[in-house]
């Protein structure tokens, strides 16, 4: 089980215009950190890059105290790591076949016990059978949510979980991030509004060319990238 | 009138037609999709010098009259041709192979449609939730399911009812290589105009048929969700 | 006004005459059969009638049986085809009047040099069929109820044979493409000397038995029957049947030559030793 990536030098240019300079991060079991920044400051790519899902123009990994190249740990990033977009994506299937899609990914047994509970978890449960496009979007960040925890990977990324959402639905999604941390998920969450989280995240960095210095609880404060504002 | 009599007539001759009319259409398209649908891949998800300009040649295929590409192949596999040791001519083989000629434009092109018309998000997710390549193909095919369907269903239209390439490679040979337009060329030559008629309207029967058979797996064609 | 109007005005005056006046000066419709157009005699000599009469020949290039539909169906003004038994009809029937023989030639048997069923030089078209057929040898029939294919299936009737199987294969096509296809599967076919002359040499086969009266192949022209379709153009189509059956339409049909030989005899018995 990994407990701990280390980023170093995350570059990446697009179009030729720098995205990302020379961010360093540190993703640890259990650590919330928080990506904040303006809109177009990098805060999707670097997220990307993070979860394996695109490589960066420049970067090297460590896992586990092991330092691979980008290419080397791209595997070792879609495993450990799921990217929730901002608006997550649901197959075209019911509400429980896209929960239980992490479990027949792995060719895991998906019993009818894990997918209920999962199901539980989601408050899903009356809806199990509707089809996925159907749900609102409160309904579908919590099934993206459920679903991203039904891999078993060690650290989650979520691309603005609170943006278009009612404030009921703002809060049930907070909670289960909190739930998450919790049970010891490392989280990286992008927020613009920073204040929702701030409750439980550990660490915060900051991307933008202004660069305000933001507040930390933990660690050592990282390198301040530049972005496009 | 007369096409409901030759149908009912259950006439052997007719029913050979139509046989081959389907065994010949229908081997096309299940050989012509695979080739067809990983270059659709290579096209939406590749990056390689040269990709417009193959893009560009697939979309101009799509006009080829029927009769060029069964003339072409029919100087390919004549005695005077490069691949005359293969005595194909006149053969259904040589048949699939116009039709599959034919057919891979349409699957391409279209197929390159549906896929670039799928959510890029489709693949990520499958991908981040820890779903091997090999799957995730498979969530993307399944998420660009109805739009590679009418594809296949295009294709399909195109070739059941051409009769250029299958006359040139086939030989309109009575029970062999006979299939339904060749069979509705030769009745028109005859001026027996009502059979031809009938012939049309036998094969409007079968692709409806065919159609229907599909549409119960493409759902029912509304508009759905995103 | 001034330029541009007076430019548009000519210009939809020369439009509307080359529109008009074709349809004034009315062609006459010739349906024949592929054969036919195919051996360039119809592009000789059509040019001399059209000359000497100022009738523009609109042909229409079909098979038999299309050829003679149309006529039934008063599409065209006159059909010249190959088919005897079906010309017959088509008078005897009401759609034609006054069938005149044209011209004629023959009927021949070829097919691979290698001759497995063992005919070269056979003189009886009905044995030679018969050979074939025993030999399991290829046998490409026009299948498509033309004037050859009914010549054929006469033949395999005299010899008391029922072609069937898989080395008979029913084309359903004009000559060409039939003589080609036997060309490449190293068939046998009964072709139209016309056709052969002007198409057999790219096929790899050979000519093999020929010179029984039964090969024989007369050509009839008909005018479409004008009490049935009274907007056919009689007037003309008797004309060109006159002088296709005239003088000078019979001496030019006799001179018409391919690829050195001669491909058609004139039918006119008054013309004899025809060579100028």
């Amino acid at each position: 089980m990994t407990r701990r990536i280390l980023f170093h030098g995350i570059s990446h240019r697009y179009e030729n215009t720098p995205v990302l300079s020379s961010v360093n991060l540190s993703l640890e079991k259990g650590k919330a950190i928080l990506l904040a920044g303006p809109n177009g400051s990098g805060k999707t790519t670097l997220m990307r890059i993070l979860s394996g899902l695109m490589a960066p123009d420049k970067g090297r990994v460590a896992v586990d105290d092991r330092i691979l190249t980008w290419r080397q740990s791209r595997r070792l990033l879609l495993e450990n790591t799921v990217y929730l977009h901002q608006e997550p994506y649901m197959f075209d299937a019911s509400v429980e076949r896209n929960l239980s899609f992490p479990l027949r990914a792995k060719n895991d047994v998906a019993t009818r016990g894990s997918v209920d509970e999962a199901l539980h978890m989601a408050r899903l449960t009356r809806q199990a059978r509707q089809p996925a496009k159907s749900l609102s979007g409160g309904e579908r960040r919590r099934l993206a949510i459920v679903r991203a925890w039904l891999t078993g990977a060690g650290f989650m990324l979520l691309d603005e979980p609170t943006v278009n959402l009612d404030a009921a639905a703002r809060a049930g999604t907070i909670e289960l991030m909190r739930d998450l941390h919790d049970a010891g998920v490392g989280l990286i969450i992008s927020c613009h509004t920073p204040q929702e989280v701030a409750a439980f995240v550990d660490e915060t960095v900051q991307l933008s060319e202004t660069g305000d210095p933001s507040p930390q609880e933990d660690h050592e404060r990282n390198a301040r990238p530049t972005g496009i504002s | 009138m007369a096409a409901l009599q030759l149908l009912v007539s259950a006439d052997a001759g007719l029913w050979n037609i139509i046989g081959v009319s389907f065994a010949v259409s229908l081997q096309a398209i299940v050989f012509a999709t695979p080739p067809a649908l990983a270059i659709a891949l290579a096209l939406s998800y590749g990056r390689f010098p040269g990709r417009h300009f193959l893009i560009a040649t697939f979309n101009t295929l799509l006009s080829v009259p029927a009769v060029v590409v069964g003339l072409t192949l029919y100087l390919l596999l004549s005695h005077q041709g490069p691949l005359g040791e293969l005595r194909l001519l006149f053969t259904q083989p040589a048949m699939v192979l116009g039709q599959i000629a034919l057919s891979l434009p349409i699957l391409v092109a279209m197929g390159h449609a549906a896929l670039q018309g799928t959510d890029r998000r489709a693949w990520e997710t499958a991908r981040t939730l820890g779903a091997g390549p090999l799957r995730t193909l498979g969530v993307v095919l399944y998420e660009a399911r109805f739009g590679l369907i009418a594809a296949m269903l295009a294709a399909f239209g195109r070739i059941i009812a051409e009769v250029g390439a299958s006359l040139m490679l086939g030989g309109n040979i009575a029970n062999y290589t006979r299939n339904i337009p060749t069979a509705i060329a030769l009745e028109t030559s005859k001026g027996e105009f009502a059979q031809g008629i009938a012939l049309g309207l036998v094969l409007l029967f079968f692709s409806f048929a065919v159609n229907l058979l599909f549409h119960r797996f493409q759902g029912q064609g509304q508009v759905r969700q995103q | 006004m001034g330029c541009p109007s007076r430019f548009t005005r000519h210009l939809l005056l020369s439009a509307l005459l080359l529109w008009v006046v074709p349809v004034l000066a009315e062609p006459l419709r010739l349906a024949t059969t592929t054969s036919t157009v195919a051996s360039g005699l119809l592009d000789q000599i059509l040019p001399a009638f059209t000359r000497e009469t100022g009738i523009q020949v609109h042909v229409i290039a079909v098979g038999t049986g299309k050829a003679l539909r149309m006529g039934a169906d008063g599409d065209v003004d006159v059909v010249l085809v190959h088919a005897p038994v079906a010309e017959e009809k088509f008078v005897a029937d009401g759609y034609g009047v006054d069938r005149r023989g044209v011209m004629y030639n023959e009927f021949l048997i070829v097919g691979p040099a290698s001759d497995p069923a063992g005919i070269r030089g056979e003189t009886d078209a009905a044995q030679a069929l018969v050979h074939i057929s025993n030999s399991g040898a290829g046998f490409v029939s026009r299948g498509d109820d033309s004037g050859t294919h009914k010549k054929e299936l006469g033949l395999w009737a005299s010899a008391g044979v029922k072609p069937e199987g898989r080395w008979y294969m029913e084309a359903g096509q004009g000559m060409g493409r039939v003589l080609q296809m036997a060309g490449e599967l190293d068939a046998y076919t009964l072709v139209d000397e016309g056709t052969w002359i002007k198409q057999g040499q790219g096929t790899r086969l050979e000519e093999l038995a020929r010179g029984d009266a039964r090969l024989f192949n007369p050509y009839g022209i008909i005018a479409v029957n004008p009490q049935l379709h009274p907007q056919t153009n009689y007037a003309d189509a008797r004309t060109l049947v006159e002088w296709m059956t005239g003088t000078e339409g019979q001496r030019l049909i006799g001179n018409y030559r391919l690829a050195g030989k001669q491909l058609f005899t004139p039918s006119s018995a008054t013309v004899a030793g025809t060579v100028q």
